[in-house]
């Protein structure tokens, strides 16, 4: 039982975000691929994502089958693996057919392409949601002073795991590292929620030149995604403060409660991501906004696919946005051309390491 | 203001960026005062080199449109109310439109014609431009 839940719940969690996908982005790039907005319901694009859905719905379903049948610990993971690959591998034929098709019916020929911008996302841009990031704050900074009053008065043991039920499993005699390891996870988790929260609302408006309420979008776009950072980031603080004060032995509670108090914090910071996803889209793109549909007359979006390596990886060194729109799903992506984004990776690299390290 | 440059032009892009702002100002759309967004910015927005933006920036810097700062990025500083133009404004510009009116001309647009269409487009930013002074 529990092995068909553990093994179903991630596949069917992974695909409900593949029959999402091909609604979340702007309808002139389906699949990653820019065209016109005349020719966003042509017919090979409706037929490739009715191919795509129901290609990964039938994965979905032979992956659950295939991973009970094996009834191994490992096919969980690998069962969520092979679904992930063969999502990717459909989104690459839908891309590539879209492509052939729009080359060989020249979609873009003598059509004027060009870039948009609207200079008042700039000079009256969008405020950071600073009342939304007090939560995240205020818990954070309440672990620090709880955990510094109560250290002398700790127990000489701390328990540094606790079981599936609960119950710790793990005990490290009482020092620094023991008692404040997991403090300084917080708080480097919540500055990066906060820094990436205001990253997103200064990211680059890829505006659609064919809509006239782009910016619009864009605005209610990166104002959204903001406060959803936010929320994650208060919820993920919850979680980190209950598990600080279990360790601490400031509290103690009945397995199950404490299980609650983890999972229940995640599942909300989930929510809140995935209701902004659902209602708001990619860049705006599933807001329904009043006014004129109808974009300026001969001129569409620049022909941009070549930017977009696979439609996944965004390479332009004449470009200094660091963080671009993804173009086949929802958030952003760095761009590979920028130094600054291997310093990034770099850093995340380091951070798994230390992780990785400390934990064992 | 709406920023439009087109990507397969004749007209290089940083002169593309100088007209739209020279026409919105000539407008109303843009007055003086006003900010236009830092370099680094406008360039990410439009998936453009910096250098282009920062090319149309200092020509509007040398025409006496814009100041440049180093933190608040652009702004203007001078629109149609600002006052009589300055020294040789008029001389070099009416070099620069002997050229236009003989293209014209020289394609055979009737005199009467060209006027027409001069005043038509003079017409378009005055009252773009008394839509601009009520806000």
């Amino acid at each position: 039982m529990t092995l068909a839940v553990v093994t179903a719940v991630p596949v069917l969690l992974v695909g409900v975000m593949h029959w999402l996908m091909p609604s979340l982005v702007p309808p002139t790039t389906p699949f990653g691929v820019r065209v016109p907005r005349d020719r966003a319901g042509a017919p090979v694009v409706a037929a490739q994502r009715r191919r795509y859905r129901a290609v990964t719905g039938v994965v979905a379903v032979v992956v659950v089958v295939g991973a009970l049948y094996v009834g191994r610990p490992w096919a969980a993971p690998a069962a969520v693996g092979v679904e992930l690959l063969a999502g990717m591998a459909c989104y690459l034929h839908a891309r590539r057919r879209i492509t052939e098709v729009k080359v060989a019916e020249d979609w873009f020929g003598g059509r004027r392409q060009v870039a948009v911008a609207d200079t008042s996302l700039r000079t009256d841009p969008e405020r950071y949601p600073w009342l939304w990031a007090a939560p995240a704050a205020v818990l954070t900074l309440a672990t620090v002073i709880i955990g510094a009053v109560a250290y002398p008065g700790m127990p000489a043991r701390l328990a540094i795991h606790f079981g599936p039920a609960g119950r710790p499993d793990h005990y490290a005699a009482k020092s620094f590292a023991s008692a404040f390891g997991p403090v300084l996870a917080q708080v480097a988790s919540t500055i990066l929620l906060l820094a990436i929260a205001g990253v997103a609302l200064r990211s680059r408006a890829q505006l659609d030149a064919e809509d006239p309420q782009a910016a619009t979008r864009h605005r209610r776009f990166v104002a959204a995604s903001a406060r959803a950072l936010l929320v994650l980031a208060g919820c993920t603080s919850v979680t980190f403060l209950f598990g600080s004060l279990a360790n601490w032995h400031l509290i103690s509670a009945p397995g199950p409660v404490i299980a609650a108090l983890n999972v229940v914090p995640a599942v909300l910071g989930a929510a809140a991501i995935l209701v902004v996803v659902i209602r708001v889209g990619q860049g705006g793109s599933r807001l329904r906004l009043g006014g004129p549909a109808a974009g300026r007359a001969g001129t569409v979006n620049r022909d941009d696919d070549r930017l977009y390596r696979l439609g996944i990886f965004y390479y332009n060194p004449d470009d200094p946005a660091v963080f671009v729109p993804k173009r086949f799903g929802f958030g952003w992506t760095l761009n590979l051309a920028r130094p600054v984004t291997w310093l990034i990776g770099g850093l995340l690299l380091v951070m798994v390491l230390i992780g990785a390290l400390g934990g064992r | 203001m709406i920023l439009l440059v087109e990507a397969d032009s004749d007209v290089p892009l940083y002169q593309q960026l100088r007209d739209r702002v020279v026409e919105a100002i000539a407008g109303g759309e843009l007055r003086a005062g006003d900010s236009l967004p830092p370099t680094r910015q406008l360039a990410a927005d439009l998936g453009i080199n910096m250098h282009t933006v920062n090319k149309a920036y200092d020509q509007l810097r040398r025409e006496g449109l814009l100041r440049l700062a180093r933190r608040t990025g652009a702004v203007v500083v001078r629109d149609p109310a600002s006052g009589p133009p300055g020294d040789g404004v008029a001389t070099e510009w009416e070099t620069r439109a002997r050229t236009l009116l003989a293209e014209a001309v020289a394609q055979g647009l009737p005199g009467a014609e060209i006027e027409r269409r001069c005043r038509a487009i003079l017409d378009g930013f005055r009252t773009g431009s008394d839509v601009g002074s009520r806000s």
